[in-house]
């Protein structure tokens, strides 16, 4: 899915969470959404899922406008805040079904993809568990694997590597990203681990006070820096130090 | 609670503190959050009692129900901050990161949420000056409005905390504004004849329509005594109302043991109890880890590959109006519905109570009659305001359902996210649900609106049009219903900029017309083409409406 952001802007009350933002995100990239806090990462991330509106520009996917009431249209994308939507009174499984249903993510042959994601994310035992009754870290591994049983094409995902999830499920987690952009998806994360992006992502978005800083490869950064390895760290040094 | 509990609790506030709990907003917006209720109150109080109560048009019963009325939208308002407070504060996230019990969690929050209502006191005062103005002003108006006005302010957050059981609690007081709307619009803007037809109405039925009101079992009396007409009947009147808030403790009870947030993240935090814990939560802690979710891998594996999970719903298992309503859905809507409605909706147990209301007033009647009873003449038009509400869809549609999706972090999303899920969908889905729950309706009302007629000496057949006007009139507002449902789930009304400022006029514009309409069907001639312009007016709104949310106009989100 081809997506474009052509200069939006957004704000709440008198603070610019972004700002005239323009970039387009090429099918089967994965982009890691940097910046400190208050940079508008998750302003952005909800942007994209519709869940908030721009003062001002328009997004686009596939040169089509983004159209809330195109089922069709949402249904290619799925959005993971940080602390998911779930119905807490339900099973792991009943929010599963529920939500790849409304996916029309159904399909035959999901139930196996289901087995796999729920041993993956070791949840399988707790399948029968009110949602309610698990920890925050399974909770965002429930609706991790409700985004990749759906397999939409762009998934949003708001700081998944701070999700409490524990290292075991940061690796399934990886691992099935890495598939799911080799199959074509394009996955936005956000994220301040800086170590993580530089082994998990195709390019960086630097978001900084609402404006794009710079959206590029690491191995762009890298040059456009003289080649120093810890680009990332030096970016966010200078950031912090320009006047405000 | 001993002081070792004292010092937990004080160590507890202190941790909440630092870890955000308890941060400070900025002045104007703790202004705002406590004073909110108040300045809604006030608004009503500008738009009925500068109109209505202040004003010569009404009688005593007309001031006595409008005063009523608006006290009830305060209660109302109680209800909702007191929910807020308690399900839906932000502080709740910060909690959940602290060894807090949820016993807790829940008095804090309730502490907090009864402290906000300090400002119902001055509020009562204001209320019993102005009943005391529309009498007699004398200097003995000020000590009196003071000692009523705690009566009152006391009166109403007890009412209010008691909403909190009653699960149709924010349905009805969104029907309780539209009251107020169509008491302002009665007197503004309406043309005289309306006008005067409405006032006539509240002026003859306004004592009977504030004796059915909690509030009104407390204004009632008071203003007739203020007004020097009181009796000593009145007395009795205070007796349910004392008897309704003597189930407070009971109330309190119930929301404590049911109370519910993110209490499982925290445990998942302090699986090591922390050392001063006392016995009791280390054994909640110990239960909470060993509790027996566990169920055979190989029967969990076989349950996922038989696609059970994936499985719809059967459809609902009682209940004939429930079963068309599903007949007529489609597979997509019947999903919705299963996401929107945790439990199988009571519509047909909603369509006997209202008959059975119904038949009772019409036999009340009778016997009164009969007997020579003329005071049971009141029970005909109590029967057909309760029966009407609880048979046609203007208080069920929504209440017992779970529209809204649970708050993730300190936001509130709307229905519409962040699943894929359309307004059209969800208004059709609803929409429905209205059709045929009105027309189940129309049997009961066109009887009883006959009936009514007949004992009224009006003709049988006036009444039974007067039925079934309010059954088309219901499914003419369920449109405006989801409207407002959605909206109230988004920042456009929280957060202005032009294009919310003009989404909100129009909400406001369109509500109006459309009530105004609905309303003249009633009691003016030519009714029915008032009607079906409410209908198109209540359409065209929503379809207004339906195209602003699919171009991005406004967040589907509210912060907590």
């Amino acid at each position: 899915m081809l997506v474009e952001f052509q200069s939006v802007t957004k704000r709440y009350g008198s603070v610019r969470a972004l700002d005239r933002v323009s970039l387009t995100l090429q099918p089967g990239q994965l982009v890691a959404v940097l910046g400190a806090n208050g940079a508008g990462k998750t302003t952005f991330l909800r942007l994209l899922a519709g869940v908030a509106a721009p003062d001002s520009g328009e997004i686009h996917f596939d040169h089509e406008p983004m159209r809330r009431e195109d089922l069709a249209q949402r249904q290619r994308f799925f959005f993971l805040p940080d602390f998911p939507a779930l119905f807490l009174d339900e099973t792991v499984l009943r929010n599963l079904g529920l939500i790849l249903r409304l996916y029309g993510a159904d399909r035959p042959g999901v139930e196996g993809q289901v087995v796999e994601l729920l041993r993956d994310f070791d949840l399988l035992t707790l399948a029968d568990a009110p949602v309610g009754t698990l920890s925050r870290g399974q909770i965002y591994k429930t609706a991790l694997a409700a985004l990749i049983a759906a397999d939409p094409e762009l998934w949003l995902l708001d700081e998944p590597l701070a999700s409490g999830m524990d290292p075991h499920g940061l690796t399934a987690f990886r691992r099935h990203v890495r598939d799911a952009v080799g199959r074509g998806r394009t996955v936005l994360y956000s994220t301040q681990v800086l170590d993580s992006v530089e082994r998990f992502s195709d390019r960086v978005c630097l978001l900084h006070e609402g404006e794009v800083r710079a959206f590029a490869t690491l191995e762009e950064l890298r040059q456009q820096s003289g080649g120093a390895n810890d680009v990332l760290e030096r970016l966010f040094a200078q950031l912090r130090e320009e006047p405000r | 609670m001993n002081a070792g509990d004292r010092e937990f609790c004080r160590r507890l506030e202190a941790a909440a503190q630092a870890a955000g709990a308890g941060r400070r907003a900025g002045i104007w917006t703790r202004l705002m959050r406590a004073t909110r209720p108040f300045w809604v109150t006030v608004v009503a109080a500008l738009l009925v009692t500068a109109g209505v109560a202040l004003g010569d048009s009404l009688s005593g019963g007309g001031k006595r129900l409008t005063l009523a009325v608006l006290a009830l939208v305060l209660c109302f308002d109680v209800h909702q901050r007191l929910a807020k407070t308690l399900y839906q504060d932000a502080d709740l996230l910060a909690l959940t990161l602290l060894p807090a019990s949820r016993e807790w969690v829940f008095r804090r929050q309730l502490r907090r949420g009864l402290w906000e209502m300090v400002f119902l006191l001055p509020l009562g005062v204001a209320l019993v000056w102005i009943a005391r103005l529309g009498t007699r002003p004398d200097m003995v108006a000020l000590p009196l409005a003071v000692g009523g006005g705690l009566l009152l302010g006391g009166c109403f957050a007890g009412f209010g905390v008691l909403a909190l059981r009653w699960r149709h609690a924010a349905t009805v007081r969104g029907v309780i504004w539209m009251g107020l709307v169509v008491l302002w619009l009665g007197n503004f803007v309406a043309p005289d004849g309306l006008k005067q037809a409405l006032l006539e109405f509240l002026n003859q039925y306004g004592d009977m329509a504030a004796g059915l009101l909690p509030t009104g079992w407390v204004i009632g009396p008071l203003h007739r005594w203020l007004g020097g007409e009181s009796h000593a009947s009145d007395a009795l009147w205070l007796l349910p109302a004392g008897a309704l808030l003597t189930l407070l403790p009971a109330v309190l009870r119930w929301a404590e043991a049911n109370y519910r947030f993110r209490d499982a993240v925290l445990l998942d935090y302090a699986a090591e109890p922390p050392a001063d814990c006392d016995d009791e939560d280390r054994a909640a802690i110990a239960e909470q880890h060993t509790r027996p979710t566990h169920t055979g891998l190989t029967e969990i594996t076989e349950r996922i590959l038989s696609r059970e999970f994936l499985l719809p719903a059967s459809g609902p298992d009682r209940g004939w109006i429930e079963r068309l309503v599903w007949r007529w859905w489609t597979p997509r809507e019947r999903l919705l519905a299963e996401w929107d409605w945790a439990a199988s909706p009571s519509w047909t147990w909603s369509w006997k109570t209202g008959a059975m209301l119904l038949t009772g007033g019409v036999f009340l009647t009778l016997a009164g009659r009969l007997l020579g009873w003329l005071w049971l003449e009141a029970a005909l038009p109590a029967g057909g305001i309760l029966g009407g509400l609880a048979c046609l869809p203007v208080l069920t549609g929504f209440a017992g359902g779970r529209l809204a999706i649970p708050p993730a972090g300190s936001l509130e999303f709307s229905p519409l996210t962040p699943y894929p899920r359309t307004f059209r969908e969800l208004l059709f889905l609803l929409v429905k649900a209205s059709v045929v729950r009105a027309a189940a309706a129309v049997p009961l009302a066109v009887v009883f609106g006959a009936l009514a007629g007949h004992l009224r000496e009006a003709s049988w057949l006036a009444g039974a049009d007067l039925g079934l006007r309010a059954c088309v009139a219901a499914c003419a507002v369920t449109p405006l219903l989801v409207t407002a449902r959605i909206a109230s789930g988004t920042n456009d009304t929280q957060r202005f900029n032009f294009r919310t400022l003009l989404a909100l006029a129009g909400h406001i514009v369109g509500f109006l017309a459309t009530c105004g309409l609905l309303v003249a069907s009633f009691v003016v001639p030519g009714g029915w083409w008032f009607l079906l312009g409410g209908l198109a007016m209540s359409w065209l709104w929503t379809f207004t409406y339906r195209v602003t949310v699919n171009r991005c106009w406004f967040d589907l989100m509210k912060r907590g």
